[in-house]
């Protein structure tokens, strides 16, 4: 059966580093499949999904999404597929909730469908009312912006949704609220996602499998249950029993 | 230096239109130049250390010795004087077009880039509104900058508040230097205070602040 993501002995090495930030990265992800990737600051998390929409480019190895090499497709058609929701949500300042949302649509001339955007505030859960809609990314609370950023990414439909560290800025309450309704609209939704998070909790109660990486290597890639019944070496053990407590 | 404005008046106002003729100019010039500069500089580093380089030693040239040497392709007067005072703002504006770039936000950037859409689009949607209050800034350095140079322009036959101060000069004449410093000094005071009006609304759209909380 044919992956719908595939890296293919993957590395990158950040032009002002010695060594790899990536080294021979090889996985593969299902449609609909929920991926979180766990690690340490500077493991490299962050460069391995920026490779998807090509805001890196890898040194060597190759990507495939639905079996064809990324390196093939268009920058911009590659983006408009794929939805990106970073830690401090991206919101444009100086636009609306609403034009936040459907800037691409808004930018390309493209017909703006309100049902689309009552959709995704539905979806998200935010108000739907237009004083809520008019107003600017200050004036929402940090788990608001979060779902702006998240209603954008899932503006144009993505197969595949790439998330950096979303919830990561988020007080704890806020965050496993939002964890359990993204969760819940992955599943509605079924939409292919690579989640990055250093939070053990998170990556475990989220990812269809869960990718341990450290300094740029991948240690393991199982199910939440094989991660923590056969961690693959001391290293994930150690994550495991740090993270848990 | 009442009397010599009450006799003079018609000569000092001819001079203040052609101080802000040739401030304008040279910035209706400077600004485009400085913004494709900026787009070329903005793909190669190379080429940026260049230029960069060759505009910071122009910058260091006098003005009055930057004016004479144009003087063999351009003549006297305000053509030469616009030249001059154009090459002289290069630096300091692509100096703030890099500076108000870099300063939005990694982040910011990173969602614009990640969205599929035109560098284009991006820039003139995206990037643009939010430099706007640094570009304006940078506006406000120049154009006060220019102004003081452009009295120099007088020497060259180019006019403007600078031929007041020559003549006053010559003359020893204190009214005629009065005068013209403080046109000077009160044009450039007035231009700035219009460039930090607009440089703050153009803050409060940039930060979604013009919508009242």
């Amino acid at each position: 059966m044919q992956s719908f993501l595939e890296y293919k002995d993957i590395q990158f090495t950040y032009q002002t580093q010695a060594g790899h930030t990536l080294n021979h990265i090889n996985f593969s992800v299902q449609e609909g499949e929920m991926i979180t990737i766990l690690g340490t600051s500077g493991s490299g998390k962050t460069t391995l999904i920026k490779l998807a929409n090509k805001l890196l480019l890898p040194t060597s190895g190759a990507i495939y999404l639905k079996g064809q090499n990324i390196a093939d497709i268009d920058t911009k058609q590659l983006r408009r597929r794929m939805g990106y929701v970073i830690q401090q949500a991206g919101l444009f300042p100086h636009m609306t909730v609403k034009e936040n949302i459907n800037v691409v649509a808004r930018l390309s001339k493209e017909d703006i469908q309100e049902a689309r955007l009552q959709e995704l505030l539905s979806l998200t859960k935010l108000p739907a009312d237009k004083d809520f809609q008019t107003r600017r990314p200050w004036q929402l609370s940090g788990g608001q912006q979060q779902r702006v950023g998240l209603a954008r990414a899932l503006y144009c439909d993505p197969e595949l949704l790439l998330m950096d560290e979303p919830f990561g800025a988020l007080d704890a309450i806020t965050r496993y609220e939002l964890q359990q309704e993204f969760l819940a609209l992955q599943q509605e939704t079924k939409t292919t996602v690579l989640f990055v998070t250093h939070d053990l909790r998170e990556a475990l109660m989220l990812g269809d499998r869960v990718m341990v990486l450290r300094d740029g290597a991948i240690q393991q890639l199982a199910t939440p249950e094989e991660l923590i019944q056969n961690p693959a070496n001391d290293y994930v053990r150690l994550l495991l029993q740090i993270g848990r407590g | 230096m009442i009397q010599y404005i009450s006799i003079h008046y018609m000569s000092i106002l001819q001079a203040i239109v052609e101080h802000l003729r040739l401030t304008a100019f040279s910035l209706l010039f400077s600004i485009p130049l400085a913004a494709l500069l900026s787009l070329l500089l903005f793909h190669s580093k190379t080429l940026g250390a260049i230029l960069t380089g060759f505009l910071v030693v122009i910058y260091c040239i006098p003005s009055i010795a930057l004016f004479t040497m144009l003087i063999p392709w351009f003549g006297l007067g305000e053509t030469t004087a616009v030249i001059g005072l154009t090459a002289y703002n290069q630096i300091l504006l692509i100096r703030n077009i890099k500076a108000s770039y870099e300063a939005i936000p990694q982040q910011i950037k990173e969602a614009a880039e990640s969205l599929g859409i035109s560098n284009r689009k991006c820039l003139q949607n995206i990037y643009l509104p939010l430099m706007l209050p640094y570009l304006i800034g940078g506006l406000r350095i120049v154009t006060i900058s220019t102004m003081g140079i452009a009295t120099m322009a007088a020497l060259i036959n180019a006019g403007g508040l600078g031929r007041i101060l020559v003549e006053g000069m010559r003359m020893f004449s204190m009214p005629r230097i009065l005068v013209a410093v403080i046109l000077i000094s009160g044009l450039a005071l007035i231009l700035n205070f219009i460039l930090i009006k607009l440089e703050r609304l153009a803050r409060r759209y940039a930060t979604g602040h013009e919508v009242a909380s």
